[in-house]
């Protein structure tokens, strides 16, 4: 559980930022030496296919024309919010094609993940990949990459550096509310039964937000591509020092089952910290939802060490 | 059916409970070991009387969920034993009446759309789903004086749709459903005995019940005849024995999601054992059920101590039973019993002309609009001609030809193996190559981070050619026995629903994907793929007349058949391959949407086309029209939201099907 320090590295996250920095300052004199014409071309039909990148775009201010699963990014990802204009494509594995080619769009944004399940797209309109998670195992490093990627394809070269700024701010700020935080660790998770849920870790954006706050992630097991692993409850219940959060939405049944499970009842964390519940936050996000992840996580801690033993529900 | 039981290897038959008895007590101890650490009594005990965390973990998770294991797989095989029994099909299974699917799709509905409710409680809402379907069947079954073949049928159309309802909801709303894949996955994990201790009380009164009734019940091996004449009421014993079944596997699936495989598995051992009378078969099912869902629930407690990610028993039994059963085929006698359907043979078409003009002007009436009817960008309805119709031709001339080829071969495949067979339940699904086929493409999947259509689709092939290669393989000595042929089948297919219900409970992004292609879905198909599977479609179409003699024969039975002088071994080997082709290639180019070839030859059969050739080509039309108006209405219903075409031929068919069964019910009585 330990090793965890070597991933807080506050020196891997300045290097990222002077990096990024960096690259901000240049940004706008680059294009500007090369051509006007770059700036002139800015994407006006504009369609995004995956979620995280959506949700960077959309923090940017850079509304697509059209995006997948509109209605499932309203409840589950929620913030930054999607303005009514935007048309929804359908699926994310399985946009509307038909629906697509009438919108004849000048630009399509999605992962690769999802990518080589449409290549005949490209028949329709150029296709920029943008991959968050993948075998690097960096989501955070790969969220600001993905925001500046999206800020130079859709010729707004500026927008990334705002959102790299808010969300370190971001974070920054949760560090030093956490300083007060009664629980040194924590165990991340989305609720399912009363028995079963996900808990997140490695290569997981949740993961790489906490190595860089004063709090570590009590799970160190083995997680999937995305960053979490689905597990039960006699899994979770050794590791008694860390809060237990559950991201919303949480099942109804789990807050009754707290009442009549044995198990449950009796978890050591649920007993010291009550069930911590935090608002929507898209679990395999991008940049924006790392800050938003950070600032609830903070709330949700501090909010918890002044009505210690409630639960929280 | 068991009895004149002869068997070549008495003693690797009486090894099979031997072995099954020392897996579940190793991995039983395995488990036990993992839980408290060290496998000395006197460390247990202290343990189980301690009151900390790990002793709670103990006596209140690993002990009841070590009980359910075997109370459920008990129930669920006794329950298994009663539908094989009073079907007379032995694949009849629990999950043969579609209660298990009714469960599902009611407790998905509830979550989507009356979440409240879900207050009652899942058990209950679980178990309100299972028991409406009950009573479905038994309503739409009464006529026929629960006959068989009609309970087979309406339970099995029942379960299709439910399972098409729920996976179409499913690929919709994933984000929402994410706790009920978990329950459809059938995981054991307890936490206090809260479950256990209601569920075992209702098995017992289920056990007991079948306990005293055994001897009655054992009049159903007679024929109906005979049992009327010794005064028993054939009917009223088959609806006896269905309602106890339906009781067992309705409460079991209730409390503890659905766990596949186990109700088929426990049965099929004792059968292969020779016992004989009634009560001890459903005794020695039980035992069988019991230890294998035992085996299989401790071997997922020692896995996921190694995989680090949820591992469902009921994905696990699926996984385990498929290649269990597959070892069983062999000791399958060749001539074991034939599933005792009462097929029609009359080889005279009946209908008029008229009856094939309205075919021929419904499937042209279906292309057309197919083709000229969609959704503006807006989302409103239009008539799409030259500017319109050429924006969206390229991604929707290809869907509505490969739908039609697709539907043709599916159809053609599904009428050569119905009446190869002579089973009404075969379907090109039921030779387990799209099964093998979707294995390979998880491979691929699931070996490379993003790959291309084009590899997908190379996993694929070779997983349905490895899949033939076997079930030809284990098939071949017995001269490709029809029952043979749809075991391994079906124990292929077990193995890549346990995959898919593994993928969907851990929350893997990629299941949902798979979901939707192996629910076939034309998605994506290009003019190149298309015109690949119009070409094999019509190719095979030559050949059917070779095949129109064999196939009025079979449905005679394999004796007359034989005496008739058909190479019983040739003809079915040739017939067997032919669908395999057909059925690989749809399934290889659009997923296996097999419902059109479990439908088409029915539908076909009720317009009256009896002969083999008009058969298969009236089925043929149907199957493609069914594709066509399937594809289209997937597209445009939800637009932009697709579901995948051969979930919405189940759909659109379920219904269809259950009037004619209906009809023919009326026509009984």
């Amino acid at each position: 559980m330990h090793e965890n320090h070597r991933a807080y590295s506050r020196r891997l996250f300045l290097k990222g930022i002077t990096g990024a920095y960096t690259f901000a300052t240049l940004a706008p004199i680059l294009p500007a030496t090369f051509a006007h014409p770059a700036m002139a071309n800015i994407v006006k039909r504009l369609v995004i296919a995956d979620g995280a990148i959506a949700e960077t775009a959309l923090a940017m201010g850079i509304v697509p024309l059209a995006m997948a699963d509109v209605p499932g990014y309203r409840a589950w990802v929620q913030k930054p919010e999607v303005p009514e204009s935007v048309i929804n494509l359908g699926a994310r594995f399985q946009p509307s094609l038909e629906r697509l080619a009438q919108l004849e769009p000048d630009l399509i944004l999605t992962s690769s993940f999802y990518a080589n399940q449409y290549a005949s797209l490209s028949d329709l309109a150029p296709i920029e990949k943008i991959d968050i998670y993948d075998r690097k195992k960096t989501p955070f490093l790969n969220a600001m990459a993905a925001a500046r990627k999206i800020a130079d394809v859709t010729g707004h070269p500026h927008a990334a550096d705002t959102l790299i700024s808010n969300t370190q701010s971001k974070i920054d700020q949760a560090a030093s509310r956490l300083t007060t935080s009664r629980a040194g660790s924590v165990l991340v998770t989305s609720m399912l039964s009363p028995r079963h849920m996900r808990v997140y870790g490695q290569n997981s954006l949740m993961q790489d937000v906490i190595d860089r706050l004063p709090i570590k992630n009590a799970w160190t097991g083995p997680t999937n591509h995305w960053g979490f692993a689905t597990v039960t409850i006699d899994q979770i219940a050794q590791y008694s020092d860390a809060a237990l959060i559950a991201i919303e939405p949480v099942p109804d049944t789990v807050d009754r089952a707290i009442q009549y499970s044995p198990i449950l009842s009796e978890l050591p964390s649920i007993k010291r910290f009550g069930l911590i519940t935090m608002p929507p936050v898209a679990t395999f996000g991008g940049l924006y939802a790392a800050g938003r992840f950070a600032d609830l996580l903070a709330s949700s801690l501090t909010a918890q060490s002044a009505d210690h033993g409630e639960f929280a529900s | 059916m068991t009895s004149q039981a002869m068997y070549k290897h008495p003693i690797q038959l009486n090894a099979v409970p031997a072995v099954l008895c020392v897996l579940s007590a190793v991995l039983t101890l395995l488990s036990l070991d993992i839980e408290v650490g060290s496998l000395n009594p006197t460390e247990i005990i202290d343990l189980a009387t301690g009151s900390d965390t790990r002793s709670l973990l103990l006596t209140q998770g690993w002990v009841p969920r070590f009980l359910i294991a075997l109370v459920a797989g008990a129930g669920l095989a006794i329950a298994g034993g009663l539908f094989q029994h009073t079907l007379k099909n032995p694949l009849a299974s629990p999950s043969t009446l579609g209660l298990a699917g009714g469960a599902k799709l009611v407790l998905t509905l509830v979550t989507l759309y009356v979440p409240g409710a879900l207050v009652i409680g899942q058990d209950t809402i679980a178990l309100l789903g299972a028991l409406c379907v009950g009573f479905l069947v038994f309503a739409l079954a009464r006529r026929s004086g629960f006959s068989p073949l009609i309970v087979i049928l309406t339970g099995m159309i029942i379960a299709l749709y439910c399972g098409a309802v729920t996976t179409a909801l499913a690929i919709i709303h994933h984000e929402w459903l994410k706790s009920l894949f978990i329950w459809g996955s059938g995981d054991l994990t307890q936490d206090g005995w809260y479950i256990l201790e209601p569920l075992t009380v209702k098995v017992m009164v289920g056990a007991a019940i079948t306990a005293t009734l055994a001897r009655p019940l054992e009049m159903l091996n007679l024929s109906d005849h005979q049992a009327t004449v010794l005064g028993a009421s054939p009917a009223r014993l088959r609806l006896l024995c269905l309602l106890i079944g339906c009781w067992l596997t309705a409460t079991i699936v209730a409390a503890v999601g659905i766990i596949g495989f186990v109700g088929l598995a426990g049965p099929a051992i004792t059968r292969m054992l020779g016992i004989r009378r009634l009560r001890t078969k459903l005794m020695m099912s039980a035992a069988f059920g019991a230890l294998l869902l035992c085996a299989a629930d401790q071997g997922v407690q020692v896995l996921s101590g190694y995989i680090g990610t949820l591992v469902p028993a009921g994905a696990l039994t699926g996984i385990l039973g498929g290649p269990l059963l597959i070892i069983l085929i062999r000791q399958l006698r060749s001539d074991a019993q034939p599933p005792q359907n009462t097929i029609a043979v009359s080889t005279a078409d009946r209908g008029h002309l008229r009856n094939h003009l309205l075919v021929l002007t419904g499937v042209f009436v279906v292309v057309t609009g197919a083709i000229l009817i969609g959704r503006d960008v807006h989302g409103d309805w239009e008539l799409q001609w030259n500017g319109a119709l050429e924006t969206v031709w390229p991604w929707r001339g290809p869907r509505i030809l490969g739908a039609m080829a697709a539907g043709t071969m599916l159809a053609i495949a599904g009428t050569v193996l119905q009446r190869m067979t002579a089973n009404p339940m075969a379907s090109p699904e039921s030779l387990g190559v799209s099964a093998g086929a979707a294995i390979g493409m998880i491979a691929i999947v699931f070996s490379m981070d993003a790959p291309t259509a084009w590899l997908q689709i190379a996993g694929a092939t070779i997983g349905a050619f490895i899949t033939l290669g076997a079930i030809f393989a284990l098939t071949r000595k017995s001269g490709y026995a029809p029952e043979r042929i749809l075991i391994a089948g079906i124990a292929i297919s077990a193995l890549f629903d346990g995959f898919i219900a593994f993928l969907m409970a851990g929350g893997d992004p990629r299941a949902t994907r798979l979901l939707a292609w192996s629910s076939g879905s034309t998605y994506g198909l290009g003019f190149d793929r298309a015109t690949i599977l119009a070409s094999i479609a019509v190719a095979s179409l030559p050949v059917l007349p070779a095949f129109a003699r064999w196939l009025n024969l079979f449905p005679l039975g394999p004796v007359t058949t034989k005496s008739l002088g058909v190479d019983l071994s040739l003809s079915r080997g040739v017939m067997l391959l032919f669908a395999s082709i057909l059925t690989a290639a749809a399934t290889l180019l659009v997923g296996p949407l097999s419902f059109a070839g479990l439908i088409a030859p029915h539908l076909a059969k009720l317009a009256g086309l009896r002969h083999a050739l008009s058969h298969m080509i009236g089925a043929a039309l149907i199957g493609a029209a069914l594709m066509i108006a399937a594809d289209w209405l997937g597209r445009m219903l939800f637009f932009p939201w697709e579901i995948p075409a051969g979930l919405m031929a189940a759909i659109i068919a379920g219904p269809i099907m259950v009037w004619l069964l209906l009809r023919i019910g009326r026509g009984a009585t």
